[in-house]
């Protein structure tokens, strides 16, 4: 662990995630207003640096006149929450999947192998908006969505591992001893996958969260008036020429964590190569 | 010491001969292959026989391909046999599945050649050398595990090591002390010694020779090095494309071989003082053994052998001992089947 903190690219990343899960899970830490409280006096103001702008809104309200602030705040809350326990449950999915398939190999890899192709030839948009349309839209939808969405990743990079590792000769050893089948995959393999696939995880909660966001910006995210950041992009569209920080705070906190995620991601990539360093 | 609570007392002095460890009857075993349409099969084991003793060293040598390695996963139960017996501690495993084989397996264990790839990387020495204790579910410690480690002759300071952090010989001594832990009675030793540079074969020799003394341990040897062999087997059988060619004690077999192709092994083993070499006494094979998936008829030596006769090219020899020899040989120039030999079917 210590080793992992002293890449920078880890330790920027992990702190900067870990500091915006504090200022979304505490917002009353910057501002005390609600969300979705509307005052429609002070539609529009902006933010407390510019002329015209006030301490009372520090990044200055919405056309109904909601607090930027605090929505950008509780926004991070949705999509934050959607991206990380959806890349999990595809993370999850997708090593279970791989395992499988891998080890096993004959017909089982086979349908996982075509499910998977099929699936990245399949437009995800198409599905989301029928899904959507039949069961509407609600944030366990969202969840589920977006965890079918990025099952493809986790899975590939498991199955090929676990097949690689399943001719290694440390295997053929464990069978020797007598080991299961459970054995094998839980201290020879799993052990080793699961490096990647954290990888592949935080690269996931960035991307997720982006898509996310694009579903939020077409309708097809959480209902109004919730908050996401995706839906304030929406929201602030139409005022972008008069009123820009509308779309500029939550856009900039969506670039952030991806460009955190990704940060983190990558110094992960770089410090468990535990392949690299054994040889 | 670390014997376990419930394995047997062993020792040197149990009856060698009338105790055999492991049997092995006519096993024989096959792969399927295609060539690109062609669908055929790999006979990588044909018909190979012998038995191991209680604290004896029965080691197989031969070049490579001639399927030793794949009689050592037939034994072991990595490869399920096409035919054949197997019959480890009296207990036949040729077809037993793995789950039946759980319980037998503390007996016999596996020495693999490349001490790099038999180590999961990400284990500490601790762990892989407990992990056979671990998968049978038996009680283990760090004294234990110390105590195996300090039988090979390494120290408890590595137990927190990595196998990346260790040279290949102490690689192949944690192995080695890894396939001790469950206190078999057969080991299986493929190539252990391969992959080492030559002083630290030797120092792995030296381990695998105390261990056998005092463990009374039956090892069966798969090798290349008949140098190696001459050092450590008790008995040697000698194959070539997947038979045993030959058979009987190293001063048998190495002091007078029969077989032509067992001749060409011996002549072929270094001799350190230059005065004794002799360069005309040095026999050097033509060619590659033919394929094992279009063996020739007749014996399978014959494409390459210098004596070969017509005869050679259409009977098979069976592994029986000769007029003028006092051990099997599979070849029909050493003389007609005396006595009862083991026969082998063409």
């Amino acid at each position: 662990m210590s080793r992992l903190l002293r890449q920078p690219a880890v330790a920027v990343g992990l702190l900067g995630l870990l500091a915006l899960l504090v200022l979304v899970s505490f917002p009353g830490l910057v501002t005390d207003h609600g969300p979705n409280t509307q005052t429609l006096s002070q539609r529009l103001v902006p933010p407390a640096w510019m002329d015209g702008g006030s301490s009372e809104h520090l990044l200055g309200t919405d056309h109904l006149g909601r607090d930027i602030a605090a929505r950008t705040l509780h926004g991070g809350r949705v999509s934050l929450l959607v991206g990380f326990v959806a890349a999990t449950a595809a993370s999850v999915l997708g090593i279970l999947l791989g395992l499988v398939a891998g080890y096993r190999g004959g017909w089982v890899d086979r349908v996982v192998t075509e499910a998977a192709n099929v699936w990245l030839a399949f437009p995800f948009l198409v599905l989301a908006i029928a899904t959507v349309a039949v069961v509407g839209s609600d944030l366990s939808v969202l969840v589920v969505l977006l965890a079918v969405a990025a099952w493809v990743t986790p899975t590939a990079i498991t199955r090929a591992a676990t097949a690689s590792l399943r001719g290694e000769d440390y295997v053929h050893a464990a069978i020797g001893m007598g080991a299961s089948d459970t054995h094998i995959l839980r201290s020879h393999v799993l052990r080793t996958v699961m490096a990647p696939n954290l990888v592949v995880w935080t690269l996931t909660v960035g991307t997720l969260v982006v898509i996310e966001g694009a579903l939020s910006f077409l309708g097809l995210g959480v209902r109004p008036p919730t908050a996401s950041w995706g839906s304030m992009l929406n929201d602030g569209r139409a005022y972008l020429e008069t009123a820009w920080w509308l779309v500029a705070f939550p856009g900039a906190a969506l670039t952030l964590t991806v460009a955190l995620t990704n940060l983190l991601g990558d110094g992960l990539r770089d410090a468990l190569d535990v392949r690299t360093e054994s040889r | 010491m670390t014997s376990l609570p419930d394995s047997p007392p062993r020792g040197v002095d149990q009856a060698p001969a009338s105790d055999p460890v492991l049997r092995v009857e006519r096993l024989r075993k096959t792969f399927p292959v295609s060539l690109g349409r062609r669908r055929t099969t790999l006979h990588a084991v044909d018909e190979v026989s012998f038995t191991i003793s209680r604290g004896e060293t029965y080691a197989l040598v031969g070049e490579s391909g001639c399927g030793k390695s794949s009689v050592a996963r037939c034994v072991t139960r990595l490869h399920e046999p096409t035919d054949g017996l197997v019959e480890v501690l009296g207990t036949d495993v040729t077809h037993l599945s793995r789950r039946e084989l759980r319980p037998l397996r503390p007996g016999f264990q596996l020495v693999f050649q490349d001490p790099f790839s038999s180590l999961d990387p990400s284990h500490t020495v601790a762990a892989l050398v407990s992990e056979p204790l671990r998968v049978q579910r038996r009680p283990h410690d760090r004294d234990l595990v110390a105590g195996l480690l300090a039988e090979v002759g390494l120290g408890p300071e590595l137990l927190k090591r990595r196998p990346h952090e260790l040279s290949g010989g102490q690689r192949q001594r944690v192995v080695i002390a890894r396939s001790l832990a469950l206190g078999p009675d057969l080991l299986v030793l493929d190539e252990p010694v391969a992959a080492l540079d030559a002083s630290v074969q030797a120092q792995v020799i030296n381990v695998l020779r105390d261990l056998q003394r005092r463990r009374g341990l039956a090892y069966l040897f798969i090798s290349h090095d008949l140098g190696v062999v001459a050092n450590l087997a008790d008995r040697i059988g000698v194959m070539y494309l997947g038979r045993i060619v030959e058979e009987g004690t190293v001063e048998e077999v190495l002091g007078a071989p029969q077989h032509p192709y067992t001749q060409a092994l011996v002549s072929a083993i270094p001799v350190s003082d230059p005065a004794q070499r002799d360069s005309s006494a040095r026999i050097r094979l033509q060619g590659e053994p033919p394929s094992p998936i279009d063996r020739p008829t007749g014996c399978s030596f014959a494409p390459r052998c210098w004596l070969a006769e017509d005869r050679c090219r259409t009977e098979t020899p069976a592994l029986v001992r000769r007029a003028g020899t006092d051990h099997p040989v599979a070849c029909l120039l050493t003389g007609d089947p005396v006595g009862a030999g083991r026969p082998v079917a063409g």
